[in-house]
């Protein structure tokens, strides 16, 4: 089910979110949503604020967890951080990923 | 994962405020941080927080998907559901009212039948397995009578030699007691019984300790237990009462059973038991003292219960139990012809009841229809005025689905509320009951409230909001929403359904009305009939019933001559314009006997006799009760002596057996005697003795030729009845003080109570029907006013061409009138479908009784008429400017 309001995919949100704490360990939501935008540099026409209920539901998940701290300059902000079975989850959806687009790539491949 | 994710929503619901807290504190620091990286890029602070806002996104639609991942939705709707209604219900708290008011009604007393009828169907008594147990009676083959009394020596012999029974339990008839403890002696009733007669019902002791199979040997020591009742009213409750001791001393013939040896005993108290269940055993006792058979004992004063071995068949017991009554010789030579006839309990005890209460039941089943289609009325007709709301809600993003879950939350809430004003009806009502209801009901059941009351209630909810939610929820048709937010929606299509559906109401409410006012009619007009028929024969104004017992120390001679003082004290006393003593009171005369004429031969010991009912009376027994002499004399003192046996038949009797002649001077023998004739020298008028039945042949003796030992005095009497009382207690102890005299009855509170079966039904029916008739009535004026209201304009415009007054009324009026009318005659069918529900409850009149039919739809009609009309008038006063105008 796509949301209209970004261009992504729930379920390719979610990836990209679990990625991006694996690979900058415990962020707060800012910084995952800036994250994802500079790796994707303007490819991703994504807005921000959509970044919190796709965490929460990772959340509700059981994926991810949260903690209050302190940001770089001192706020109070909260910071999501991954579970051991998030950490589980990013590897089969990776896995599955990849399997699909080798397949898909592979299609595309075929000659007439 | 679902159940993880489950319980954090749950988490999540209960910590709403601060996870919306914590969102709201999120959202703010990362606008901050976006601000402060777009300020570092070379933005100004005002531009730098535009940005961050842009980039952010649009907050509300997130808000809310963050809200949806975290709560439980489905919960949250319809708790929305639920404000929403209770919103509703405070914008017209007329309407809520009273459909919660109507519906109360309604299911208060749904409730109310339902736990009788839980009680009585299906847990009629307090014991478990219930359909194993037996009552046996004791049958007097020879006179027709199939539920009579068992001797010691049938109880010993079938004991003994049954194979189908685990145990056999036996009381005796209820036995007037004088009990002498301490302070007052009382009068009450005891039982004698066999040890496990208590223990065959379930029941264990309240204080104490219950009778023992060792206190059943003769020669064991006097115990007695009493009645929690007694225990209360006479001993104060008193836990000290154990181990008293109690004089017993009967009044009435010996050899009932408080021991062959001592008439009079000084009983030790060993327990306190629970009544017995009263819808099995008749009679108030107040104790009970162990059985101690005389195991040739032949007088038949045993109530005898059974209860089958597992596995065994009731047909099966009942075989066997004959065979075994047919091989006593004792009883099948006895010229009574004595027999077995067992019953199943159970059948014994709803036997009656059971119709009754079906009957009851499908009138109030009706009658919540009836509040269901008034009150579903009330709600069609608020949709139409809730139109705009829907179509509002609609646009909004609600669903057809959401906005019919909506009206059925709503209507569920109203159904709620109506079940527990209900609940509060049915325990009012039933607390009444306890203190106006018959006999019946008070005593020999115990009918409240239960857990299944309960369970029933919430399900008359849940059926009634389907019945009162489906009409109008229907009724918001996609059309309407959408189409009435432009026009005001002139005709169409579905406010002809929704018509149609006002108008199937007004039809079931008035079908409803007819069906009752019908059954009420009927039961009223049979409850008159019965009592006409009681009293038939019979003048009973001012006529007063005093029973009079003698201990039983009195011989023959002793009694009659008290009898005879009593009677002539009272006789002479002021006020008292006739007097005269009887030994059964009609309608319940009991002693039968069989009577042949002299000349015909002696029949075979088991040939059948019809009987003949007896009584014993003084001379002034007529003309007390106002029963006339047809031909003859009475009989008086003078009786006493002569030979032959001066005796009184009734017309029914001198029919039977000398039709056509002339039966004074003729003589009679009982039964199988031949040397002892009796002598018809007088015939008097008829009167109810059995009952509803009618009058059956009775013959009449002189009290004073035979030892009387309980006798009533009946006089009529110009005063109250505490002034009788007072004179009479007077009277008897001057002749002799220890004979008590408990009450004086009028005599037409007696015949009242015989029949109170009938008048609380009549009662019950007639409020039922008149409820019925104010719904109908309600019901065809709110349509006839709806109509009118809805087509002020067309009304408008017809008066303005030309049209009469009187013809937009009755044209107003047809609605409401066609719809009545196929009520009417639904009704009528209905009530002939339904005759034979009622049948059972009638007397003297039939049940499709033609002139009640008629006259029932006559007053419907009348209804109707008025009900239409009313309303309709307001049609006459439009004025047809300000419709037009109207828009």
């Amino acid at each position: 089910m796509s949301d209209p309001k970004t261009d992504i995919p729930y379920g390719t949100l979610d990836l990209l979110v679990l990625k991006t704490l694996e690979a900058m360990g415990p962020l707060h939501g800012f910084g995952v949503a800036r994250r994802i935008e500079q790796i994707s540099g303007d490819l991703l026409h994504l807005n921000q604020g959509s970044i919190y209920p796709a965490l929460l539901r990772l959340q509700q998940k059981g994926w991810v967890k949260t903690e209050w701290g302190a940001s770089d300059n001192n706020r109070r902000a909260k910071f999501y951080s991954l579970t051991k079975r998030g950490k589980k989850r990013l590897e089969q959806e990776v896995e599955s990923w990849e399997r699909t687009s080798a397949l898909v790539a592979r299609f595309l491949e075929v000659k007439p | 994962m679902r159940p993880r994710e489950a319980i954090n929503r749950l988490f999540g619901w209960f910590r709403w405020q601060s996870h919306e807290q914590e969102l709201d504190e999120e959202i703010r620091t990362h606008i901050e941080m976006a601000t402060e990286e777009n300020i570092r890029h070379g933005m100004s602070p005002q531009e730098a927080r535009q940005a961050a806002r842009r980039s952010f996104g649009v907050m509300g639609p997130m808000k809310e998907e963050h809200r949806d991942a975290r709560g439980l939705p489905l919960l949250e709707s319809v708790l929305q559901d639920l404000r929403f209604a209770l919103r509703a219900f405070r914008r017209r708290p007329g309407v809520a009212a009273s459909a919660i008011v109507t519906l109360g009604l309604g299911i208060g007393g749904c409730t109310v039948l339902f736990s009788a009828v839980n009680k009585v169907l299906w847990e009629p008594l307090p014991v478990k397995e219930q359909d194993r147990l037996v009552m046996l009676y004791g049958t007097r083959d020879n006179e027709g009578a199939d539920r009579v009394g068992v001797s010691p020596l049938s109880f010993t012999r079938w004991r003994e030699r049954n194979q189908s029974f685990e145990e056999l339990a036996a009381i005796s008839w209820w036995q007037q007691v004088q009990f002498i403890a301490g302070e007052e002696p009382f009068l009450g009733g005891l039982g004698t019984v066999t040890s496990n007669l208590f223990r065959f019902f379930g029941h264990e002791p309240v204080l104490g300790r219950d009778l023992q199979i060792e206190d059943e040997r003769l020669d064991g020591p006097l115990v007695v237990t009493i009645s929690r009742r007694a225990w209360l009213k006479h001993f104060g409750g008193d836990p000290d009462t154990l181990g008293k001791q109690v004089r017993l001393s009967t009044v009435n013939t010996p050899g009932y059973g408080l021991g062959h040896t001592n008439e009079t005993g000084l009983y030790t108290i060993v327990g306190v038991m629970p009544d017995l269940p009263g819808n099995v055993i008749w009679g108030q006792y107040d104790a009970w003292t162990p059985l101690r058979l005389d195991p040739a004992m032949q007088r038949a004063y045993l109530q005898v219960f059974g209860r089958l071995k597992p596995g065994v068949q009731f047909d099966q017991a009942r075989e066997e139990m004959n065979t075994i009554a047919a091989g006593i010789p004792e009883e099948v030579n006895h010229p009574q012809g004595r027999g077995v006839n067992p019953v199943p309990l159970t059948d014994e005890v709803i036997g009656q009841l059971r119709p009754r209460l079906i009957l009851l039941s499908a009138a109030v089943g009706l009658l919540l229809l009836a509040t269901c289609a008034n009150i579903a009325t009330l709600l069609l007709g608020q949709v139409r005025r809730r139109e705009e709301e829907f179509s509002i809600r609609a646009t909004l993003g609600a669903g057809r689905t959401r906005v019919i879950r909506q009206m059925l939350t709503e209507n569920f809430t109203l159904s709620l509320a109506g079940g527990a004003a209900g609940c509060l009806v049915a325990w009012w009502c039933l607390q009444a009951l306890e203190i106006i209801g018959p006999t019946w009901w008070r005593n020999d059941w115990d009918i409240r409230l239960s857990p299944a009351s309960l369970l029933f209630v919430f399900s008359v909810c849940c059926l009634t909001t389907l019945l009162l939610g489906l009409p109008p929820a229907l009724a918001v048709g996609r059309r309407t929403i959408y189409r009435s937010l432009g026009a005001r929606g002139l005709g169409n299509s579905n406010r002809h359904s929704q018509s149609v559906g006002q108008g199937l109401l007004v039809a079931t409410q008035t079908a409803v009305a007819l069906v009752l006012l019908i059954g009420a009619a009927l039961i009223f007009q049979s409850s008159l009939n019965a009592m006409g028929d009681l009293k038939q024969g019979l003048r009973l104004h001012s006529v007063y019933d005093i029973p009079l017992e003698l201990p039983r120390l009195y011989s023959g001679e002793r009694s009659n001559s008290f009898f005879r003082k009593v009677l002539e004290q009272t006789e002479s006393l002021p006020g008292v314009s006739s007097a005269g003593l009887v030994q059964s009171v009609p309608p319940a005369t009991t002693w039968q006997s069989s009577y042949r004429k002299a000349g015909t031969p002696v029949p075979e010991p088991d040939e059948p006799i019809e009987p003949t009912l007896r009584n014993n009376v003084s001379a002034g027994y007529f003309q007390t009760l106002g029963i006339p002499l047809v031909r003859g004399r009475l009989l008086d003192e003078r009786d006493r002596l002569r030979t032959p046996v001066p005796v009184l038949v009734n017309e029914a009797m001198a029919r039977r057996l000398w039709e056509g002649e002339n039966p004074i001077g003729q003589l009679l023998y009982s039964r199988r005697e031949t040397d002892k004739p009796y002598e018809v020298v007088g015939i008097v008028g008829n009167v109810s003795n059995h009952g509803l039945a009618g009058a059956r042949p009775e013959i009449y003796f002189h009290y004073s030729r035979q030892a009387n030992t309980n006798i009533h005095l009946l006089a009529h009497f110009n005063g109250s009845e505490d002034a009788l009382l007072v004179a009479l207690r007077d009277v008897i102890r001057s002749v002799d003080d220890t004979v008590p005299v408990e009450a004086v009855t009028p005599l037409e509170k007696t015949f009242e109570q015989l029949l109170q079966h009938r008048t609380f039904m009549a009662i019950l029916m007639i409020t039922f029907s008149c409820f019925a008739l104010a719904l109908a009535a309600f019901g065809i004026w709110g349509v006839v006013a709806c109509a009118v209201s809805r087509r002020t304009r067309e009304i408008g415009l017809r008066l303005a061409l030309g049209a009469e007054p009187y013809q937009v009324v009755t044209e107003s009026m047809r609605k409401g009138i066609g719809w009545s009318v196929i009520g009417i005659v639904a009704g009528m069918g209905a009530a002939l479908g339904m005759r034979r529900l009622i049948a059972n409850e009638l007397h003297g009149v039939e049940p499709t009784d033609p002139l009640t039919f008629v006259a029932a739809g006559a007053v419907l009609v009348l209804l109707m008429l008025a009900s239409s009309y009313l309303p309709a008038r307001r049609a006459a006063h439009v004025d047809p400017m300000q419709s037009l105008r109207h828009e």
